[in-house]
């Protein structure tokens, strides 16, 4: 992964990678999150759980991760994890969001992914419901990663965030 | 469709934040009585601080709904009522004269939102459906085209509540904690 993601100055970054590596890209994004401090994970379609198992397959450390889980499956472990009915449900998962940004504990926000938004959700919601996010984050002082899967429905709205990120990464 | 209340205690007690507004038109009759509410607030020594802008052009509300960034993500009404800090001179005519040194900068934020909760509460008792959102006021100004040393400080969505929308649950403080008798904790 590049300096970018290493490089703590950049608060906004997009990370653009295909949909075989996209576990990979969270993963080594994942890793760096959580090494300088704790992380909320936005998992717009993958249950927490099944996460956890992935990236504690892969030797990180899940105790620094917060979840939002919008995959709709009755979560375990609700210290940890916020659930969300539906991808679909943006106020709830913005909701979510305010919820542990209010508690103070996280540094950082990951946002997994632009691609599965716009599964649910129209190309005009998700722009202003990323908008929307980048702002609360920057407010709160969060660092914020977004992935993005470069495929054809997600062309348009990565343009825009290639406009509104500081820096984009090619995974 | 909105909610008929029996009474005003019932509205206060039910009404709910809306966050996501169906495309029903609101009657130019009914927002003329919202804002009418507004009007009639009461403000300290009654400097009447604020000024209404009414918007329905579906572009400027989009825009307008991108600038706030606190609070929750919401739907576009189909009416925003902004309301308007008005400036107060030394020298102002009118029913504004001699009240710059009554008049304190929390009292002016302060009756702004009296006039906002009368906006609401006239709106929810119409039938209509509310959500009261705090914009970036520089930003809010520059769309408005408010003149400076103004401050858009509310943006209030109005319209009629999207069926199947979020509605949270209401959580307030229990009155016991909230009423003291006489004194402190009393």
């Amino acid at each position: 992964m590049g300096k970018e993601i290493i490089d703590p100055k950049s608060r906004q970054v997009l990370v653009i990678t295909t949909p075989e590596k996209s576990a990979k890209a969270t993963a080594e994004v994942i890793k760096h999150l959580t090494k300088r401090g704790n992380c909320i994970y936005m998992a717009i379609a993958k249950p927490a759980a099944r996460l956890v198992e992935a990236l504690e397959e892969q030797k990180i450390n899940t105790k620094n991760i917060g979840f939002i889980d919008c995959s709709g499956i009755p979560i375990k472990d609700e210290k940890k994890v916020i659930a969300v009915p539906s991808p679909s449900a943006l106020t709830e998962i913005s909701i979510a969001l305010t919820k542990m940004t209010d508690s103070g504990k996280y540094n950082s926000l990951y946002v997994d992914s632009i691609s599965s938004l716009l599964i649910y959700n129209s190309q005009n919601k998700v722009e202003r419901f990323i908008q929307y996010i980048i702002n609360k984050a920057s407010n709160m002082g969060l660092r914020i990663i977004i992935l993005a899967v470069n495929d054809e429905k997600s062309k348009e709205v990565i343009n825009l965030l290639i406009q509104i990120t500081e820096k984009q990464v090619k995974f | 469709m909105g909610k008929k209340y029996k009474d005003t205690f019932q509205l206060l007690a039910e009404r709910r934040t809306t966050f996501e507004f169906s495309k029903r038109k609101v009657s130019e009759n009914k927002i003329r009585r919202i804002i009418e509410a507004g009007r009639l607030s009461p403000s300290s020594h009654n400097c009447q601080p604020w000024s209404f802008i009414l918007v329905k052009n579906k572009h400027t509300i989009e825009t307008l709904m991108r600038t706030y960034s606190y609070g929750v993500f919401y739907g576009d009404p189909p009416v925003i009522i902004a309301v308007v800090l008005e400036k107060i001179y030394k020298n102002q005519k009118g029913l504004l004269a001699k009240k710059l040194s009554q008049i304190t900068l929390s009292h002016k934020y302060l009756n702004i939102g009296f006039a906002t909760s009368n906006i609401v509460t006239e709106a929810e008792s119409l039938g209509l459906n509310t959500c009261i959102l705090s914009p970036i006021v520089r930003i809010a100004n520059k769309i408005l085209k408010v003149p400076s040393e103004r401050e858009t400080l509310l943006l209030i969505g109005i319209g009629y509540r999207q069926s199947g929308s979020l509605i949270t649950k209401k959580d307030r403080k229990p009155l016991k904690e909230v009423l003291m008798r006489e004194k402190y904790r009393g």
